[in-house]
């Protein structure tokens, strides 16, 4: 994760006021932003507008960045941050709608749930929803870590220096959302085999 | 090392991250334990599927739209800046005014100062006012006697 020449010129750049290097950046970190966010959150509907908020942070801040990391672990901890904080809006939403579900409706919800699950359990899924589902079932924390190391194929001394935690963290939650997978997984393992 | 501390190892000896001669380890007994093989190709199954459903892509026209977002919130926020500091300023310009006025409100209406004289006019020479107001508040212990048997 090492600064490459052209972020720290188009950083540089940008400083100087040229607005098309900032438009190379977004170009240049775009597909990552929304896929960490798509993976973190778990649904796609709101993955432009959160990349966006990413990178209209990015363009706010981008005068402050001190390269003390590179800039893409720079960015995706802005996004991890924004996820983080979407993450407990919908719980706080969540946990204020449910107070307005009146019991039949919750029994309605459940009957539905379980018709699908009873008609297809895995197979009418997309295979990427599957683990989708199942990564959003981890905690913020164990996801995070797991999708640095899975999706962003980064070594656990970049992890700890992005989310500034300790390799050894970065191990423990590596070797325990891992675990958590598997186990959410075996069904989907066994049809497969 | 028991089973149980080999299979912790399985995570960190997938992504290259154990020391060189713990790796060979792990590598001689993965040779001969079916079950760690088994939950190692899991975890490689897992990678794969977390890689392959990272398929989301934006528009073509995102980083433009980002820019033209980030400028219109930047000038935004300048507006906001410029009409908060007005507001400020007028703020602040009126409690000066209001000081002001009450300031000279008080100045204007307040009550003239009260003469002694105006008192002392018609008292005797020998009253007990006349003698309080001219030792300037002081009163004796007789002055009091005094003031009582007269009263």
């Amino acid at each position: 994760m090492k600064q490459t020449a052209d972020d720290f010129e188009l950083v540089e750049a940008f400083r100087r006021g040229d607005e098309k290097a900032f438009e190379e950046i977004v170009r240049r970190y775009q597909h990552q932003v929304a896929n960490i966010i798509y993976l973190t959150l778990g649904s796609r509907e709101e993955v432009e507008d959160l990349s966006q908020e990413v990178f209209i942070r990015v363009y706010k801040s981008l005068a402050r960045f001190e390269f003390d990391a590179s800039l893409y672990s720079w960015i995706y901890r802005i996004a991890v941050n924004l996820c983080i904080d979407e993450i407990r809006r919908r719980k706080i939403r969540k946990a204020v709608s449910l107070e307005f579900f009146s019991e039949q409706k919750l029994e309605k919800e459940k009957r539905s749930k379980e018709r699908i699950t009873a008609a297809d359990p895995l197979l009418a899924k997309e295979k990427q929803e599957v683990i989708v589902d199942a990564l959003q079932k981890l905690s913020t924390n164990h996801r995070t870590v797991l999708l640095l190391r899975e999706y962003e194929d980064l070594s656990y001394g970049e992890i700890a220096r992005t989310l500034r935690i300790s390799p050894q963290a970065v191990k423990s939650r590596i070797f325990r959302a891992r675990e958590e997978l598997r186990k959410l997984l075996k069904g989907y393992f066994k049809e497969r085999s | 090392m028991t089973h149980k501390s080999i299979e912790r190892l399985l995570s960190p000896y997938l992504d290259g991250e154990l020391p060189e001669l713990r790796q060979r380890e792990l590598s001689e007994h993965l040779r001969s334990c079916e079950s760690c093989r088994l939950r190692l190709e899991e975890m490689r199954a897992i990678r794969l599927q977390i890689r392959s459903a990272a398929d989301v892509s934006l528009p073509g026209t995102f980083a433009f739209s980002v820019l033209r977002a980030a400028r219109y919130e930047r000038e935004n926020s300048l507006v906001w800046l410029g009409a908060e500091q007005f507001a400020r300023n007028v703020v602040f310009g009126l409690a000066l005014v209001v000081m002001v006025l009450i300031g000279l409100g008080t100045f204007l209406q307040s009550e003239p100062p009260l003469r002694v004289d105006r008192y002392l006019a018609g008292e005797p020479t020998d009253s007990l006012t006349r003698r309080v107001m001219e030792n300037q508040g002081e009163i004796s212990k007789e002055d009091v006697v005094l003031a009582a048997l007269t009263k």
